[in-house]
């Protein structure tokens, strides 16, 4: 095999990591003598690599959705309603992580002691739990996080801005969405340990920022990411409505506390449109993506 | 019937197939119009099968290279006719028409 060859069956491997495991292990190697078939007898006439490459990330994304639906809008949805479960969980593990930062850093500023407050690990242990797919263990954790956010005497744990109504939701939402979820049979697939990645990083990102309400757990550089995340869940609806459904359900607790701040203070139009508008247009993108999905 | 699912039924018409060879006869059928990704023919291929309309037929290795091929089943070929069958007849409305007269509308 010549080294140009060499060098496509790279990429090509490279680009079949969008489909799952199981389906690169039994299609794999003939997907790979098709692609390679294809670049070397019409060179001319050939698809443009990059149109190969845009086929075979939709295409791959696609048939994990597939696979993870086994053809059933409902399981399909379960999947995404877990995933914006462990989102809302991993923004409490950042707001947690954020103010412990922040409260030694005052305790260091002010030469006192602010003792770490163990409660914090609740909404970390949470989040781990529900990523490596112990759903029962992170329904417990989860509704443990929500009784700490509320009780007066438990501390901060992160949960300190916003409306009660936004608090409410952005603690009550995992738990309600978690709780169904423990008691659906197995296989409940764990997810990578690199997902431990986002909740520090969001809290670097909060601590250097400056923020001193958590918000959703970050500081400038997560906000300024939102949009183009949005954006790309959008794209991605074709292939899997999934992060669509995900982004509906960790954004419902914002439009939530907008709504519910606009009834104490006048809240900017466009603020509310912007949120209403784009929860919405996530739900409905979801929805057209699932049915678009599980059609034949 | 999506349009590559259409030429990937059409291109087994003849029998059995490889991958490459799909992409190729689906691509001289259509007067050189439907180029097939590999993603969207291992889709196609996908839904296709576990709908039972193909299946496949044998697997060989030439030069280290994996090919399976894959051949239409009853099904499919039923599906395939019925999908010509009313394109056809979807066909037929407009040229049947072509000729006529075009009917002006009577002054109110």
């Amino acid at each position: 095999m010549s080294r140009r060859q060499q060098l496509r069956q790279r990429w090509y491997s490279l680009l079949l990591l969008a489909y799952p495991r199981a389906w690169r292990h039994e299609r794999g190697a003939e997907i790979r003598t098709t692609l390679l078939e294809a670049s070397q007898t019409q060179p001319r006439q050939r698809p443009p690599e990059l149109r190969q490459a845009a086929s075979l990330l939709m295409g791959g994304l696609r048939t994990r959705a597939r696979m993870a639906a086994g053809g059933s809008a409902r399981r399909l949805w379960q999947g995404g309603l877990q995933l914006g479960a462990l989102l809302l969980l991993i923004g409490q593990a950042a707001a947690a992580l954020h103010m412990q930062w922040a409260e030694l850093e005052w305790g260091r500023a002010s030469h006192a002691i602010f003792p770490p407050n163990p409660l914090a690990l609740l909404p970390i242990l949470g989040a781990v739990s529900v990523l490596r797919g112990r759903v029962r263990s992170g329904l417990v954790l989860t509704a443990m996080t929500a009784a700490a956010a509320f009780s007066p005497v438990a501390g901060d744990i992160g949960a300190i801005d916003g409306s009660s109504l936004a608090i409410a939701a952005r603690y009550l939402l995992p738990v309600a969405i978690v709780g169904p979820l423990a008691w659906r049979p197995p296989p409940r697939q764990p997810r990578s340990w690199l997902w431990l990645l986002v909740p520090v990083l969001m809290a670097v990102d909060a601590e250097t920022s400056g923020a001193v309400f958590g918000g959703i757990g970050g500081g400038r550089v997560t906000w300024l990411l939102l949009p183009v995340l949005l954006a790309g869940v959008l794209m991605l609806v074709p292939a899997d409505p999934r992060p669509a459904i995900a982004a509906t359900v960790s954004l419902a607790p914002f439009l939530v506390g907008t709504l519910d701040l606009s009834r104490v203070i006048r809240q900017p139009i466009i603020g509310v449109l912007l949120w209403g508008g784009g929860t919405l247009a996530l739900l409905l993108a979801a929805i057209w993506g699932t049915r678009r999905l599980t059609r034949a | 019937m999506r349009e590559p699912t259409y030429f990937v039924l059409a291109a087994l018409l003849d029998g059995p197939l490889h991958g490459y060879g799909i992409i190729q006869h689906a691509y001289q059928l259509s007067g050189q119009r439907v180029r097939l990704a590999a993603g969207t023919l291992y889709e196609a291929l996908d839904r296709l099968a576990s709908s039972g309309e193909v299946a496949v037929d044998r697997e060989e290795t030439v030069d280290g290279r994996v090919r399976r091929y894959y051949r239409l089943t009853d099904m499919g070929r039923h599906a395939l006719d019925q999908e010509a069958t009313r394109m056809e007849q979807a066909a037929r409305i407009v040229t049947r028409r072509r000729g006529a007269p075009t009917r002006r509308p009577s002054p109110a």
